[in-house]
């Protein structure tokens, strides 16, 4: 099974499964009732139409994989994405993202973004150097803080540093 | 007539009130190319200090911001993938595209002048005919408005570069995402999982971010870290976005590519224009309709999401269109098409004016002042983005490996600075997550935005529609405007289904 089939197979599978958790939801979860039009219209529309379009991908990937096109469902110009390299990059920076917001909330703002910025030049850019290191991470906390505090007035809670 | 013309202009043209407009474009302009912030939110911040400046002034600065916050949003989105406003949003699918292909000096100048025009249009038809063309968008009932939100939905659902099944998937999920929270007529609240933080739903700004910024940067990170591993410097694609090699004398807009870019540019004017003045249908509908229309009527419809100058100037054009045509519902009716629109009335309001009917009867002169600030704005914003553009253009073309950095900072705090919320910042990281996940799985983003966009709008055309039926589905297809839109929608799915598979 090529990596295009089991693409179209878990993205059919995501909406089939979201459109018939939210009708289960629908079916039996606590909704206040409403005259005439009740309140679960518009999502109970939505998953609907989740569930027809994962009927639909399906259909295709029969209808393309029958007829050996299983070219056809790919999207044109499309890459293989390198599932380890974004795998990586989204803990670092999605997991990095919420201990620097941590660390903004409870150290400080300007702080927390030199550091933060600093150890995604070193673990990102390509050919850092020791004095790119040393220039740029400053040069963005100062921006931030001209930006957010000084023009914008951006209130954050007490913090350790600053 | 002409008396009043002279008042006006004597108002308009006063030496602070164009200081005022300059200030203003310049301040929208820088605004809107960070991501996170928006004219918007600046006009907002700056609502108070309306007190203390004379009415043309406080309008100017206004109009201003405005103005230059329109063209500042496709900035950030053809720079760096992230549409600074929402209206950017439909820029960002050619503009980072074409910026990535070494073209951002193109791209830029396309989107200023096709902002420039779809503006320019838009403004001269609220002058000329705002109470004709406000009588018809006025005519829509709940259930055109219905229509129009799934004729809008489902053409750029089809137009997603061919995967229109899973176009209409993510489009249901922006559908969804936009109902959690309270429901606007019972009160109850829906999908928050039990979490009270999620009671006042999702705000635009994280989702946005998240959606488009976010992915995009940990996307473009792990092409990073790849090359970091791997050594790879070879990539022709990624070159272009390094500073070396770069050469602005041959990224310039000739006359030739300006030209082509006309048609697109036209559609968006006059999309962007209707769209404008139908009461809540916004920029990033009008953008996205253009978009989708250009496409259709393109000669090279192949191009579009790949960097078409024709992509960029349509959504551009459409999207600034909005610009004067907003204002009419407002300046006729009292009603705030958009958020800008209600910004503004809040302006009247403050300056002792009250918008509606009455507004032009009694303000006559400062309101035809305003109609010139409108045109004039509109010069400044070409000048002053003409002479930036090429400093734009270098900032674009800084190595990524320290700009994508930056801009997950930037949009992290710009996130939590729209409106000093905790949960926002959440928000934004979670969108980011499911931006990744869609990305790898290939769907297409600009539908969900958009669902999440006009969401609580259909929903609310829906219900309308539903209790005037009496609860009978049929009352949808009871007007002719209605059906109109579902023929249409119904048969742009077929034609793109088959010939782009057809393609294939």
């Amino acid at each position: 099974m090529n990596r295009t089939i089991v693409k179209e197979l878990l993205s059919a599978a995501v909406m089939l499964s979201l459109g018939i958790a939210g009708l289960i939801h629908i079916q039996y979860g606590a909704w206040r009732p409403a005259p005439l039009v009740p309140s679960y219209i518009m999502p109970q529309t939505a998953y609907y139409f989740l569930i027809g379009s994962g009927l639909w991908v399906l259909a295709m990937l029969g209808f393309f994989t029958l007829r050996k096109r299983e070219s056809a469902l790919e999207r044109p110009g499309a890459k293989d994405q390198d599932l380890v390299a974004i795998g990586l990059s989204s803990g670092l920076m999605l997991g990095g993202a919420i201990i620097y917001f941590w660390l903004v909330l409870n150290l400080g703002l300007i702080v927390s973004t030199v550091a933060f910025n600093a150890v995604l030049i070193a673990v990102l850019a390509p050919k850092v150097s020791l004095k790119g290191l040393l220039i740029v991470p400053p040069l963005m906390g100062a921006a931030v803080w001209l930006l957010f505090i000084k023009m914008i007035g951006m209130t954050l809670p007490p913090s350790l540093l600053f | 007539m002409l008396d009043l013309l002279i008042e006006a202009s004597a108002l308009a043209f006063h030496p602070y009130v164009l200081m005022y407009v300059m200030l203003g474009v310049l301040l929208g302009i820088t605004l809107g190319a960070i991501p996170g912030l928006s004219g918007d939110m600046a006009i907002a911040l700056l609502l108070p200090f309306v007190f203390f400046l004379e009415p043309a002034m406080a309008m100017g600065l206004l109009v201003g911001i405005y103005k230059g916050g329109l063209f500042g949003g496709s900035i950030a989105a053809i720079s760096f993938g992230v549409p600074g406003t929402p209206g950017a949003a439909a820029t960002s699918i050619d503009g980072y595209q074409a910026k990535l292909k070494g073209k951002p000096s193109k791209a830029l100048h396309t989107a200023l002048y096709s902002s420039v025009i779809g503006d320019t249009t838009s403004d001269l038809v609220l002058i000329f005919i705002a109470v004709p063309l406000a009588a018809v968008a006025l005519t829509f009932g709940p259930i055109e408005f219905f229509a129009l939100y799934a004729f809008s939905l489902i053409l750029i659902a089809a137009l997603s570069q061919g995967m229109v099944a899973k176009g209409l998937a993510v489009a249901a999920i922006g559908i969804l995402l936009a109902m959690i929270g309270r429901d606007p007529i019972t009160g109850a609240t829906r999908l928050t999982f039990g979490m009270p933080e999620l009671s006042g739903g999702l705000s635009l700004i994280p989702v946005l971010i998240g959606i488009f910024a976010i992915s995009e940067v940990v996307v473009q990170g792990s092409k990073l870290w790849r090359r970091k591993v791997d050594k790879l410097m070879d990539d022709v694609a990624e070159q272009a976005s390094l500073l070396q090699g770069y050469d602005i004398s041959k990224d310039k807009l000739t006359w030739a590519e300006f030209k082509f870019t006309l048609k697109a540019t036209y559609i968006g004017a006059a999309v962007g224009t209707f769209i404008g003045a139908l009461p809540g249908a916004g920029q990033s509908l009008a953008a996205f309709m253009s978009y989708g229309l250009a496409q259709r009527f393109s000669r090279k419809p192949e191009d579009f999401g790949k960097g078409s100058l024709e992509g960029i100037a349509s959504a551009e054009s459409g999207n600034s269109a909005t610009a004067g045509s907003t204002f009419i519902p407002l300046f006729a009716f009292g009603i705030p098409g958009s958020a800008t629109a209600a910004l503004f009335g809040a302006a009247f309001i403050l300056m002792g004016m009250t918008p509606g009917p009455s507004l032009l009867t009694d303000n006559t002169e400062i309101i035809y002042a305003l109609f010139l600030t409108l045109i004039f704005a509109n010069l400044v914003n070409l000048m002053l983005g003409k002479v930036l553009l090429p400093y734009y253009s270098r900032i674009a073309m800084i190595q990524p490996g320290f700009m994508i950095p930056g801009v997950f900072i930037l949009a992290i705090v710009g996130t939590y600075a729209a409106n000093n919320s905790v949960v926002d910042v959440w928000v934004l990281l979670f969108a980011g997550a499911l931006g990744v996940t869609l990305r790898l799985m290939s769907f297409p983003l600009a539908p969900l935005v958009l669902g999440f966009i006009i969401g609580p709008g259909a929903e609310r055309a829906l219900r309308q529609s539903m209790i005037m039926g009496g609860g009978d589905w049929a009352v949808l297809i009871k007007s002719p405007i209605a059906i109109g839109f579902y023929v249409a929608a119904f048969a742009l799915i077929l034609l793109f289904t088959f010939a782009l598979r057809a393609k294939k």
